[in-house]
């Protein structure tokens, strides 16, 4: 999977283009809006994450040109500034998605994976570790042979987990990935709802999937 | 009692003063014209002294006769008696007095006029008056030295000043002069007179009238004077209050101006008049106060929103090398709870960056809203099921309509929702209830969050929607937060075109209402 970043702070560059490696995506960088247009355009990727705020052409100029020469290439839009009005023009001109700076890796990466699957047809749609599965379009998920119920937002808390399995997920991360915005974070929120889906991931008593760190997180275990 | 109105001051005072200055007239018109009135009084009757004079040292001096006032005054054929007594000057011997001597007057109370430097010297200066007896000669002789006035004899015409007296052709003839003593005027059983005393030599004459024709002419001008007063009152009345309504014209203007004149509307500007250049000058400072205003705020509004956004970056990049370290440290707990630990902070920061910088765009007008459904049943329920989990042991009541979806921006109005059930768990009591009802009405979606908390003082009702302000201290060290969610919920509200008030507040519970218009609309201020 091969990612450009087009981000001029070097060190929000450096450790997206580190995240995203370690997550197993191929990754360049380009530092000015001039250099990622070209690069774009030359050169085939699976999805841009592009930063509007550029020195040369900025993001939603590169993203017009983009489509304009009918480039379908997925876009995921990064904003600062005043986000909403930022975030509609974005949305109006192709872009797949957005990300308000800051923003956390482990979001980038989810959001990576939810574009490129839709891009990338119906193998990315099964997420599964050891004997729990989880298909993200029938929204179905199963423990061994035992159909698992669970609500949007238990369904949504389990996705996350899923896609990072074996890292480790901060309680504020996933509160802001599954309740939205949080302006005032509950974060004790996190730990009942991760004591809920445990319980309903585990029907039988079977393996505990879901590792907690005292005082930093939830991991999901890693297979093998 | 304090009059408020300007224009109601300016005329009271202005029929005050007009009134006062319309009496004070009428007053000295009055007193002049009485004034005139007795001076005239007094000549007459020195004339008719003058004149009962010469009858009283002529033959025609009749005990009992009824002398009659000869004057214009009376105004008419009708003539009114005299009260006239006569007397010797030195040994007081009335000689005569009439029948409108009223019993009351008592001859001695009029005292003699002085000898008139005039009348003394005249007696000295016998030579050119040489056929003239001095005074202490008899009488008889006296009376008999002049003939009565022919007009006299025929009766009725007052004597001319001085004609009475006047010498016979080619003779060289002064009257006596009169010795006038005081004029002074009596209250009598009926009714006012007017009393002078005068004296001719050896006779002094009291002599009187009636005011009361005077009196009624006075009484006739006052009431014409009323008759001008009360209406002429009312014309000034009138005309004070179109003239004050037409200088008020311009004031009127500039408040219309100023009021449409907002925190949002800075832009406006006064405008200036040609026809009431008074004002203009009021008119430009009040500009140039909105210049700087709309300067200050401007610079005030664009430095949050560039604060807000500078803070973005560094922290965007102390979030994302954090997570990276946490990554990094797989096996070491220690570090990943610092990494934690640090990043909950940094969550929190940003949360008050972006409540700032969503504040700030709405400062400027700019809190524009993409609006999509929300489901906004769904918001609601989510809410629900959080407070089961963040305070169980708090009863959750929710009654939600069917379906509710409202156009708006979701993240934005699931921050409402999120606030205003927050505070329902922050400001509650324990085991107390939270009701959350949702309903669809023909224009409006109504969200009612009520909870069993203390009541907000009734002097903090107002101030609760300001920024930064966190209730009674002692109860807010107690809450996380930091003061800016209410503020904000109600800047979405009304981005959204709705509105959001506190309701009531008392010992039944406190109640929020938002209000989402179905329809889009534009955002009221």
């Amino acid at each position: 999977m091969k990612i450009l970043i087009v981000e001029d702070e070097k060190k929000i560059s450096a450790f997206v283009k580190k995240g995203l490696t370690e997550a197993g995506f191929t990754v360049d960088v380009e530092h000015n809006g001039d250099d990622g247009y070209r690069r774009a355009t030359h050169e085939s990727y699976d999805a841009i994450v592009l930063d509007i705020m550029l020195p040369g052409r900025d993001g939603l100029s590169i993203l017009s040109s983009l489509r304009e020469k009918k480039n379908p290439v997925p876009v995921i839009l990064l904003t600062a500034r005043s986000e909403l009005r930022e975030r509609l023009d974005g949305l109006n001109q192709g872009a797949d998605d957005y990300l308000t700076k800051p923003f956390y890796m482990e979001e980038l990466i989810a959001r990576l994976q939810a574009i490129t699957r839709r891009s990338g047809g119906e193998g990315l749609s099964l997420l599964q570790v050891e004997d729990l599965v989880m298909n993200l379009l029938t929204r179905e998920v199963t423990r061994g042979a035992t159909a698992v119920e669970l609500t949007a937002r238990e369904f949504n808390l389990l996705e996350y987990l899923l896609r990072s399995p074996g890292r480790v997920l901060t309680r504020t991360q996933i509160l802001e990935h599954v309740w939205g915005y949080n302006f005032d974070p509950q974060t004790n929120l996190v730990d009942v709802y991760i004591q809920r889906v445990r319980k309903k991931i585990a029907p039988n008593g079977e393996v505990d999937l879901i590792e907690t760190l005292r005082g930093v997180g939830y991991r999901c275990r890693k297979d093998g | 009692m304090l009059i408020r109105s300007f224009r109601v001051r300016f005329l009271l005072w202005n029929v005050l003063l007009t009134g006062a200055v319309l009496i004070a007239f009428g007053a000295l018109t009055m007193g002049l014209s009485y004034r005139g009135g007795l001076e005239r009084l007094d000549s007459d009757l020195q004339e008719n002294a003058r004149r009962e004079f010469r009858n009283a040292r002529h033959a025609n001096f009749r005990e009992g006769a009824t002398p009659l006032w000869r004057s214009e005054y009376g105004g008419g054929p009708e003539q009114v008696p005299l009260a006239l007594l006569i007397r010797e000057r030195v040994s007081t011997n009335v000689l005569l007095q009439s029948e409108a001597w009223s019993s009351e007057l008592s001859a001695s109370e009029f005292a003699d006029p002085p000898l008139s430097q005039q009348a003394s010297s005249l007696e000295n200066r016998e030579g050119p008056f040489g056929r003239r007896p001095p005074p202490h000669e008899d009488r008889e002789g006296l009376f008999g030295h002049r003939p009565p006035p022919p007009e006299l004899e025929e009766g009725g015409m007052p004597p001319p000043p001085f004609g009475g007296d006047s010498p016979q052709p080619g003779e060289k003839f002064e009257p006596p002069p009169l010795e006038k003593g005081p004029f002074i005027s009596l209250k009598l059983a009926d009714g006012d007179w007017r009393f002078g005393v005068m004296g001719q030599r050896d006779l002094t004459v009291v002599i009187g009238v009636t005011l009361q024709p005077l009196q009624t002419q006075m009484r006739q001008l006052a009431q014409v004077l009323l008759i001008a007063f009360l209406p002429g009152l009312l014309l000034i009345a009138i005309s004070g209050w179109i003239l004050t309504s037409r200088a008020m014209r311009p004031v009127r203007v500039l408040t219309r101006t100023a009021e449409g004149i907002t925190a949002r509307g800075l832009d406006q500007r006064l405008p200036l008049t040609r026809e009431a250049a008074e004002f203009n000058r009021l008119s430009e400072v009040f500009n140039q106060m909105l210049d700087r205003l709309e300067k200050s705020f401007r610079q005030a509004t664009r430095f949050s929103a560039d604060a807000a956004h500078e803070l973005k970056t560094p922290l965007a990049i102390l979030q994302g090398q954090l997570e990276e370290s946490l990554r990094d440290s797989q096996e070491d707990l220690a570090h990943q709870q610092l990494c934690a630990s640090l990043l909950e902070e940094v969550q929190r920061l940003k949360g008050i960056v972006r409540k700032l910088l969503l504040l700030s765009l709405a400062d400027a007008g700019e809190l524009r809203v993409q609006r999509e459904a929300v489901d906004l049943k769904a918001l609601v329920g989510n809410a629900a099921e959080d407070v089961g989990i963040l305070a169980p042991g708090l009863t959750v009541d929710v009654q939600a309509d069917s379906r509710v979806t409202v156009p708006g921006d979701p993240g934005l109005l699931a921050q409402v929702v999120q606030n205003l059930v927050g505070n329902a768990i922050k400001y509650n009591r324990e085991s107390g209830w939270i009701r959350l009802e949702l309903e669809s009405l023909p224009d409006w979606v109504r969200l009612a969050v009520s909870n069993s908390g203390s009541p907000i003082p009734a002097d903090a009702q107002p101030r609760i929607f300001e920024r930064f302000y966190r209730g009674d201290s002692s109860r807010a060290r107690e809450v996380e937060g930091a003061g800016l969610g209410l503020s904000l919920s109600r800047e979405i509200a009304r981005a959204h075109g709705g509105s959001l008030v506190l309701e009531q507040s008392d010992g039944e519970g406190t109640t929020f209402v938002l209000q989402i218009p179905l329809v889009p609309q534009d955002p009221h201020v």
